[in-house]
């Protein structure tokens, strides 16, 4: 049986941030700095929690890579082909790759209390937090360059182009990193798939 | 078979006051940045200063120092030049006619060594004439004779 991440890509709904309020931030206004938070913090907890796994750091990193962005956000070019969105992942990234380093991440452990959507039925909603909690062990099984590929493609829409600027790599690599990555996790998750 | 059990894997959420205490972190580094770069500006140019002006005294006591070698190596040249040139101008000029000086002149780089040459030369012609008392041994025959002491 043949699987496959078909999911519909997740492609951001609002728009990146006006022209005014990152001028605004660049200047250090509190509204503008405020908005820009809230604009991007959702993202900025989605790919840590899945990148390096959910918990009170994800919070401290989070905030890191908010204080790093505003610290550079007078280099970014807006009118270059980087969306800021983009750009934030990439510092995002670059946080993970040194917590990694540092070896500064707990050990990932599943909190049902993260995973668990709100399901239909009692057991629609135990099978849901089952593949969930098997698609994050899934996750930390793998490689942390296969890892951050795979969710910021298949959670943030990133494309390949995209992919390979925030990793830093060359577009053919990034490919084939993900590539890897889904093949590793339909290795992964073919008993609970087979089970579903 | 398509799957979209990836939408599965809930992510954390951030907590209802984190873009409040974010922006609040980022406005006090900010500023604390600002006062940070305000000092180190000052220091910075406390510190230029402070080379600026201990660079000027160095050079100020260098300076005296660095004055008099100047004719110390005007002085050093004529003395190793003796031993090649003085020679040659102390025993050769009462014999030789002026056509030497302007074959050595491309040999003997400054043309100012050889001017002021025959200045000491002719101000000091007794050192010469003790050399020229011991140094000749007339070895002459009677007919061939090409010494210049008399016999």
């Amino acid at each position: 049986m043949a699987l496959a991440f078909t999911v519909p890509r997740f492609v951001p709904a609002e728009a990146e941030l006006a022209a005014a309020t990152l001028q605004g931030c660049r200047a250090g206004d509190p509204a503008a700095l405020r908005v820009f938070v809230t604009r991007y913090e959702h993202m900025v907890f989605a790919f840590l929690s899945r990148a390096v796994g959910s918990g009170p750091h994800v919070e401290d990193m989070a905030q890191e890579v908010f204080l790093r962005a505003c610290r550079a956000l007078a280099t970014f070019d807006a009118s270059g082909q980087a969306r800021l969105s983009t750009w934030i992942l990439t510092i995002a990234r670059r946080l993970v790759v040194d917590a990694r380093r540092k070896r500064l991440l707990p050990v990932a452990d599943v909190d049902a209390d993260q995973v668990v959507a709100a399901g239909d039925t009692p057991e629609t909603e135990r099978r849901r937090h089952e593949i969930a909690s098997a698609i994050e062990r899934a996750a930390v099984e793998l490689p942390g360059d296969q890892r951050d590929a795979f969710v910021l493609t298949e959670f943030h829409g990133l494309d390949t182009r995209e992919l390979a600027t925030v990793l830093g790599i060359s577009e053919a690599t990034a490919k084939t990193r993900l590539f890897r990555a889904r093949e590793r996790l339909r290795a992964l998750l073919r008993d609970v798939w087979e089970d579903r | 078979m398509n799957s979209n059990y990836p939408r599965d894997w809930r992510a954390q959420a951030p907590s209802a006051d984190f873009a409040e205490r974010t922006t609040l972190a980022i406005l006090r580094e900010r500023s604390a940045r600002r006062n940070e770069w305000g000092l180190g500006r000052r220091l910075a140019l406390g510190a230029a200063a402070a080379i600026f002006v201990a660079g000027g005294a160095w050079g100020w006591t260098r300076l005296p120092k660095s004055g008099p070698p100047r004719p110390e190596h005007g002085s050093a040249p004529p003395s190793p030049s003796p031993s090649v040139a003085a020679p040659s101008p102390a025993a050769h000029a009462p014999i030789e006619p002026p056509s030497d000086p302007p074959r050595k002149s491309p040999a003997v780089t400054p043309p100012s060594l050889r001017r002021k040459e025959p200045l000491p030369v002719s101000s000091a012609p007794s050192p010469d004439a003790g050399r020229r008392i011991i140094v000749p041994r007339c070895n002459c025959q009677e007919a061939i004779c090409d010494c210049l002491e008399e016999h």
